[in-house]
């Protein structure tokens, strides 16, 4: 009887959803809202339209790419300072190969090469920080450091210093294309309507707990209802939105559902017993950064084409807001807690701001020490919320 | 009998309404020395971070007087200079700087005069050394102030410890657990220091180790499950009862049963040594086989170098090893635990929360860490379904307990997490299972348990090598006993009518009459 009893009382707590273990997520979504609400009242009424929205989306692209590889490599509680700089050089090769060997010419076979160099370029110095880090053992603060200058040094010199511009007409596409309205609409019903029925299965099994159930049931339709308003009123998904998006959802993917993702938050968590477990540390290390790297040539790309040509500044101060939004997610420095999901609202709270104090005039000089205050703050809170 | 130094009266502390400490009262007079027992989670540290101020006055119910006063800690700072001092496990000392400095931390001396605490007084170092070397003196410890702490050995740094409350005018010195990596002569030496001290201070001594208790106890006060159910003393009781008020029921003391072991070696060893960077040889041509389904025990004192030896087989001890493992009948050089783990043989490494768990995360996390493969599909994706019935399954087999497997491992006691890490490496199915000291600050019920667990891996045929500091553990569960004496073999000894003073004899060598 007892037993029974005890079953029942499971239950109950199981369907009672206990807020104060959501406020990790809780919080910056109400953050995001009142930002947004100021914002639009501020600028009258101009924040919240489908056109400001759908700039703001590829706006925040370069930097939500840069943050899920930084994700992985703060879990591991390591930290790439390059990337910015790295941003810059497979962007410039990207420019370069594009200008002055011609690829341009070529079209579309062209534009895949010269997105494919960037990558590798980003790939290269990535599994060289990767390789210093993981078998020679240096402190990654250090390794990235000395890259994100080698990098930066790098780009000035294949530049001489000058920006390579304009880009063919193929590769600035990435940036300016949009896909249509309509096939917009139909994805995001597409990716609604499936992740509805998976839950609503799972809900039958009851193999997951109810709460977690309704989480991602209401950030789908959170997600998909959103861009369905901004994007099919104005011009449909922007491409660059669609593939900073997959690399979100492929960091979800290999953090939860993969070995590898199981290794990143083991270093993390405690490397000592990481390596007594059999873990392979340096192979797994070296492999968040190799893909840190690509990250970062895919966010080089993109940032060439949004600005169509590659100039040798390109990314300064990249790696910071990366870091930045990261941290305002709830990823702890230290290694080993945290989630893309959480980096997800942080890189939003990022572009809102900025996006935002824009709109409404606020000088570029008055926005940096108020982000320098949010960077701040934001770990204040997380770090008041975990003593209680 | 004049008034008591401590009294606890009706003291209760809840998490999340879950009782840790449940309307406690006791009281302590000038001069005794009280033992404080209790399994893990009864209560002990929740009760030692009241009276150290770590939970502050108003964060708990009930009343604490010391010296007849009200005590209203509101910080650690605060409670170091009320007179009580705690000497935890792990010891709070800073081990780059010297003896002196430790002693004299937040105090400078100028030569003539009292001691100051202003921010910018010049430190006289000659003037700290010598105070330092004249407290420990008094005290009658054989310690050299200008030593770093690093270089001392860690019952000379309990003697720090103790110097230094003592210099802090403490008046009550509470001892957690401070023989657990002590060897037999230097915990013999502690208490003859504590017998010696205590004319000067009162004793709390906190301990899982019933001998010890009654060798240094006056009165022995058991916490069980939140509530101070007994206060005994020492020359009215005994071990037995003491053990029942602990556990609450009558508890069996498993007697081993010895059984044929017979067959091939699984693992043979031989002619190992092992030469630390610093040229150091800590192990000295050691060969020993070890056939399946045997639990074969190691002894020996601190530094006899029976971790070491476990560490140098599987690969992860720093420096050269010199000698032949051979295991199934093929020669191995692992390298890291992750070879080793090819082969299935797996470690549990001495100190949980630094070398074995991952304590923020859950307990399914850590259990299934290492052998996550067996929990994939064909394209590499992990099965979350199935890895979490696995889970359920380990937990029920193993007995942890707990409200969710997604409880962070943090909170569980000594004895369940010790469960989980076993069960982390028996999930791989492992032919020989390495442990190092196995029930290290666990509680009496949760070591028969996991006694209980070793036992029935070896009778599935996992060969077991158990290298632990308690000699009765030892002589429950091994089948032969390997005795090292400063990195050397002493000799390997079948456990028929097999004592504990044999064993002394052995590990402590010409010494083992003073100690035995």
């Amino acid at each position: 009887m007892e037993a029974v009893l005890e079953r029942v009382r499971m239950n109950q707590k199981n369907l009672k959803i206990d807020w104060r273990s959501y406020r990790k997520e809780i919080i910056p979504i109400a953050v995001i809202i009142l930002c947004a609400v100021v914002f639009d009242a501020w600028s009258g009424g101009s924040f919240l339209t489908p056109r400001n929205l759908s700039n703001l989306s590829r706006q925040i692209c370069v930097n939500l790419t840069l943050a899920v590889g930084m994700t992985l490599v703060i879990l591991t509680s390591g930290i790439d300072l390059s990337v910015g700089s790295v941003l810059a050089l497979s962007g410039m090769a990207a420019a370069i190969s594009q200008v002055n060997w011609h690829w341009a010419e070529m079209g579309m076979t062209g534009a895949i090469l010269s997105f494919s160099l960037a990558l590798a370029v980003g790939g290269l110095t990535g599994a060289t920080t990767g390789l210093a880090i993981s078998r020679f053992k240096i402190t990654p603060f250090i390794v990235s450091l000395g890259m994100m200058v080698i990098a930066r040094g790098l780009t000035l010199i294949v530049s001489s210093a000058q920006a390579v511009a304009p880009l063919g007409e193929t590769l600035g596409r990435l940036s300016s294309d949009y896909m249509s309205p309509e096939s917009s609409r139909l994805l995001l019903l597409l990716i609604g309507g499936g992740v509805a029925i998976l839950l609503l299965s799972q809900w039958v099994k009851r193999s997951v707990p109810y709460a977690d159930i309704l989480k991602t049931l209401l950030s789908t339709f959170a997600l998909c209802g959103g861009g369905i308003a901004i994007f099919c009123n104005y011009r449909g998904i922007p491409y660059m939105v669609f593939i900073s998006v997959l690399c979100a959802l492929g960091g979800i993917f290999v953090l939860k559902y993969t070995r590898f993702g199981r290794f990143i938050y083991a270093i993390g968590g405690n490397r000592e017993a990481a390596e007594l477990s059999g873990v392979p540390v340096a192979k797994t290390l070296w492999l968040t950064y190799f893909l840190m790297g690509i990250l970062a040539g895919l966010a080089g790309v993109m940032d060439t084409a949004r600005v169509n040509g590659a100039v040798p500044s390109a990314g300064e101060l990249g790696e910071l807001d990366a870091i930045a939004a990261v941290v305002i997610g709830g990823t702890s420095l230290m290694g080993g807690m945290g989630t893309i999901g959480g980096t997800v609202l942080g890189v939003l709270i990022m572009g809102i701001l900025n996006n935002g104090m824009s709109l409404v005039g606020v000088s570029e000089h008055y926005q940096k020490v108020f982000k320098g205050i949010v960077i701040i703050l934001a770990v204040y809170l997380d770090l008041r919320s975990k003593k209680k | 009998m004049s008034s008591p130094l401590l009294s606890i009266s009706k003291v209760s502390k809840s998490f999340d309404g879950i009782f840790a400490l449940r309307e406690v009262n006791f009281e302590i007079f000038e001069g005794e020395c009280i033992a404080l027992v209790g399994e893990n989670g009864a209560g002990k540290s929740t009760l030692m971070k009241i009276l150290s101020g770590v939970w502050p006055f108003g964060k708990y119910a009930g009343e604490v007087h010391f010296n007849g006063k009200k005590l209203t800690l509101k910080s650690p700072v605060e409670g170091r200079k009320s007179g009580i001092s705690i000497i935890h496990q792990e010891l709070c000392l800073f081990p780059k700087l010297s003896v002196a400095e430790n002693l004299f931390l937040t105090e400078s001396y100028p030569y003539d005069g009292a001691p100051s605490e202003k921010m910018f007084e010049r430190v006289r170092w000659n003037s700290i050394y010598e105070r330092a070397q004249a407290l420990m003196n008094d005290l009658g410890f054989e310690v050299d102030a200008r030593t770093k702490v690093e270089d001392l050995s860690v019952a000379k740094r309990q003697l720090v410890e103790i110097a230094r409350a003592f210099h802090h005018k403490a008046r009550l010195l509470i001892l957690d657990e401070p023989t657990s990596a002590l060897s037999q002569m230097e915990v013999q030496h502690l208490f003859q220091v504590i017998k010696r001290m205590r004319r000067k201070m009162t004793f709390i001594y906190i301990s899982h180790k019933l001998d010890e208790v009654f060798e240094l106890a006056d009165r022995i006060i058991v916490l069980r499950d939140g509530q101070a159910v007994k206060s005994l003393n020492k020359s009215e009781t005994n071990p037995d009862e003491v053990i029942r008020e602990m556990v609450g029921r009558p508890i069996k003391l498993t007697e081993r049963v010895e059984k044929a072991i017979a067959g091939d070696a699984v693992l043979s060893v031989d002619h190992l040594s092992h030469i630390e960077e610093n040229g150091k040889r800590v192990l000295n041509d050691i060969s020993f086989q070890v056939k399946a389904g045997e639990v074969y025990g190691v002894s020996g004192l601190m530094g006899s170098g029976r971790s070491e030896l476990l560490r140098s087989i599987l690969g992860i001890h720093p420096g050269t090893r010199i000698g032949e493992i051979t295991f199934q009948g093929k020669k191995v050089e692992w390298e890291s635990l992750k070879d080793a783990m090819k082969d299935k043989v797996t470690f549990v490494p001495e100190d949980r929360k630094k070398d074995g768990l991952f304590l923020e995360h859950g307990i399914d996390f850590n259990l299934t860490i290492s052998t996550l493969e067996q929990n994939m599909d064909y394209t590499g994706r992990l099965n979350l379904a199935q890895e979490k019935s696995r889970v359920t399954e380990l937990i029920q087999h193993l007995g942890v307990k707990c409200a969710s497997p997604k409880n962070a491992v943090k909170v569980l006691s000594g004895g369940n997490q010790q469960k989980v890490l076993l069960g982390k490496v028996i999930a791989l199915s492992p032919k020989v299972l390495m442990l190092d000291e196995p029930t290290r600050g666990v509680d009496i019920g949760a070591k028969e348990e996991i006694y209980e667990i070793i036992r029935e891996q070896a009778a599935r045929g996992m060969s077991v090598i158990l290298v632990s500091s308690e000699l009765p553990e030892l002589l429950t569960l091994s089948d032969r006993i390997l005795v090292l004496r400063e990195g050397k073999a002493m000799g390997e000894l079948v456990n028929h009518n097999l004592t504990q003073e044999k064993i002394m004899g052995l590990a402590a060598g010409g010494n083992h009459g003073s100690c035995a």
